[in-house]
């Protein structure tokens, strides 16, 4: 029997996977064939979604975008045995966009079926756990911290660093927790591997317990992806019953188990203290640090946070060691960063490559331009609170120093693409609106700076206030400053980035229509 | 667009009974529930959050009115009024900005004659605005209840608003 592949994945969803599959059904019927469907996760070509995929003699040929209107001419031409079509793409491991990237994290995500334990198995699945539970817990930091894992949700702190002070701490309970509030803009990775490769995700949280010597986890979801939730409550039941979660993990010494907890839309909860404050249930309120949260976390316990994609690094570096995971990437950025390119963007998704790359190949190469076919105009990278960058800073490397040398930060590894219509003060304005919007509330540079932010920026713009331009620009700059030194959190604090970087690119834009330049820092 | 079957299940709230929310409430437990699992337990079941419950659950968790009502308002997805069948949250974030989400938001709002969070009771829509969907990378994104729909523009939003319409004498 012939097997088909078809994500079952928010974006395939989107543009109607479920739809093509009834059509592909009702067709086979119709011509007494038997196929199997099988629902993978995506492989992060959103481009080329709903990506169908055909087993033929050992390899695995594609078809796609797919829409209900092409099944029939599909099966006409014999598709199940690789026949030509409009919409073939060839062997999926001959295509470019798949080849020239580094799969570590997502080697899997697609490959498989997505919820079956077998599958994560028979594709290297649980050998870091095995690992991980034939050596001691000194070893599995050593492991990560000599493999130079950095946070992967923003903040890039050394992972094993973190992993070493919630070992060292002493307590009678510790716990780790998973930040799964992917809710930068442009970003998608945490959803892509919950949905595609959910065990990989609950694999690290399980050997991240090992190590710090935690038996309880929590995945921190936020309530935008119900789907993904599905997903890990499956996954989570069934790791539970093949005896990877509970007491005595795979008749180890080793108790661990996950509990799976949902956000309620607020943008801040992504910050790791109000995160805590949230799973706590209480107003996602960020405390004062420190103490951390690897000293005084969930419940005043050591916690480990991480973000999804570390912890779905981790089993990788475990299976294969951290010299192998290290050997990609380069300087104090080492292993592979998956990129997300969306926006205004031809071939947007999700790009695994070692760090090092620079920004316009990443999308120029794999992006393939703007979708309106207009000229490039500014790219945001890191999220809302990330810088925006045009012209030469293009050729930037994408790596944490080099961006951070820029003026930018790569953050969780969103880039969003925007054209040459691109309104750069409106950019600015609405980074100052969006921290308005999602602020805690907690201090006042963030919570009441913000809304003047937007009133400033607003006055620039006003025709009314033109003679006042200077001066409102000197105000903006001065609310900056007071942003970024006096913000509790990343939040206030980074704000001023976006804000700062697209104020700089109006005025550059619109120097001849004597727009006043006023020494912004960035 | 042809892609487009419209199947999407009506939101279907129960009336708001504060004798059902009591009963309701024995499923929980304090070690194992916080106050935001069963916040959203209660919107699921009734739609909102009815100001009725707030001192239920301060007495259920053992705090005041006023920490329950900070927690309630805190968050953007818990609701004080009943919403339509249909909750439209259209993203407002970055990438779809980027593909042109401002210009479609002012066309749904007009076709639908109200602002963000408001209701057209002839429609039974709500409108919601969002910030983002993580499915940047084919933006414009709408999602209808828990559907999302992406690479939105102007004719498949025409389109929408016609199911609905449609959907509505089912």
């Amino acid at each position: 029997m012939t097997k088909i592949y078809l994500p079952r994945e928010t974006t395939a969803l989107s543009l109607g996977v479920e739809e093509v599959i009834a059509a592909i059904e009702k067709e086979a019927s119709d011509r007494k064939i038997t196929l199997q469907i099988i629902r993978n996760g995506s492989r992060g070509a959103a481009w080329l979604e709903p990506l169908l995929e055909v087993e033929f003699k050992g390899k695995r040929i594609a078809y796609g975008p797919m829409t209900t209107a092409q099944v029939k001419s599909l099966f006409e031409a014999d598709f199940l045995n690789a026949g030509e079509h409009e919409l073939k793409l060839g062997d999926l491991a001959e295509i470019v966009w798949f080849k020239q990237q580094q799969r570590l994290t997502f080697s899997r995500c697609g490959d498989i079926q997505s919820l079956s334990i077998d599958d994560y198995k028979k594709h290297d699945g649980f050998i870091g756990l095995s690992t991980a539970l034939n050596t001691d817990s000194p070893n599995i930091i050593k492991n990560i911290l000599d493999s130079g894992l950095r946070g992967r949700g923003g903040a890039a702190f050394p992972a094993g660093i973190k992993w070493q002070t919630v070992a060292n701490a002493e307590a009678d309970c510790k716990y780790i927790v998973c930040n799964a509030d992917e809710g930068d803009s442009g970003t998608f990775s945490d959803r892509l591997i919950m949905e595609g490769d959910p065990y990989s995700l609950i694999e690290g949280m399980i050997i991240a317990g090992i190590a710090v010597g935690a038996e309880l986890g929590f995945i921190y979801l936020r309530s935008e992806y119900p789907l993904s939730k599905t997903i890990l409550e499956e996954a989570l039941g069934r790791a539970r019953e093949a005896g990877y979660l509970g007491n005595r993990i795979q008749d180890s010494a080793y108790n661990f188990d996950i509990r799976l907890h949902i956000g309620a839309g607020a943008y801040i909860c992504g910050e790791e203290t109000s995160l805590l404050e949230s799973l706590e249930g209480k107003r996602g309120q960020i405390r004062f640090k420190p103490p951390l949260p690897a000293i005084e976390g969930l419940y005043g316990k050591p916690t480990v946070v991480n973000n999804v994609i570390t912890l779905a690094s981790v089993p990788i570096i475990l299976a294969k060691g951290a010299e192998y995971y290290a050997n990609f990437g380069q300087g104090k950025s080492l292993g592979t960063m998956p990129f997300q390119l969306s926006g205004n963007i031809k071939h947007g998704g999700l790009v695994e490559i070692p760090f090092g790359l620079t920004l316009r190949e990443l999308i120029e190469d794999f992006g393939g331009g703007t979708f309106s076919g207009k000229p490039l105009g500014a790219v945001q990278v890191g999220g809302p609170l990330g810088a925006y960058f045009a012209g030469d800073q293009l050729d930037t490397s994408l790596d944490y120093e080099s961006f951070a040398a820029a003026g930018g930060m790569l953050g969780h590894g969103g880039i969003v693409v925007f054209d040459d219509s691109v309104d750069y003060l409106k950019q600015a304005r609405f980074a100052m609106e969006f921290c308005a919007i999602e602020s805690c509330g907690k201090c006042t540079p963030c919570r009441i700076g913000s809304v003047r932010g937007v009133e400033v920026i607003d006055r620039i713009r006003d025709i009314q206030y033109q003679e006042e331009r200077v001066e409102h620009y000197e105000l903006l700059e001065d609310l900056c400053d007071t942003l970024e030194d006096a913000s509790l959190c990343a939040m206030g604090g980074l704000t001023p980035m976006p804000v700062r970087s697209a104020v700089k690119l109006h005025q550059l834009l619109n120097q001849e229509n004597d727009e006043p330049k006023i020494n912004l820092k960035r | 667009m042809s892609d487009f079957a419209f199947n999407i299940p009506k939101n279907n709230f129960q009336d708001w009974q504060l004798e059902l929310a009591e009963t309701l409430l024995k499923n929980f437990n304090i070690d194992d529930h916080n106050l935001v699992d069963i916040l959203h337990d209660f919107q699921a079941t009734f739609g909102y959050i009815d100001k009725t419950l707030i001192p239920l659950l301060a007495k259920f968790f053992n705090l005041s009115n006023a920490e329950v009502h900070g927690v309630v308002s805190f968050y953007h997805d818990f609701r004080s009024t009943k919403p339509a069948s249909y909750v439209l949250k259209i993203c407002q974030a970055e990438s779809c900005q980027a593909m042109g989400s401002e210009l479609l938001t002012t066309e749904l709002k007009t076709a639908l004659d109200i602002d963000f969070h408001e209701t057209n009771i002839a429609a039974d829509i709500t409108l919601e605005p969002v910030y983002c969907l993580g499915n940047c990378s084919c933006s414009p994104n709408l999602m209808i209840n828990s559907q999302i729909i992406s690479r939105l523009n102007s004719g498949k939003l025409k389109l929408i608003l016609q199911n609905l319409k449609a959907a509505q004498n089912d």
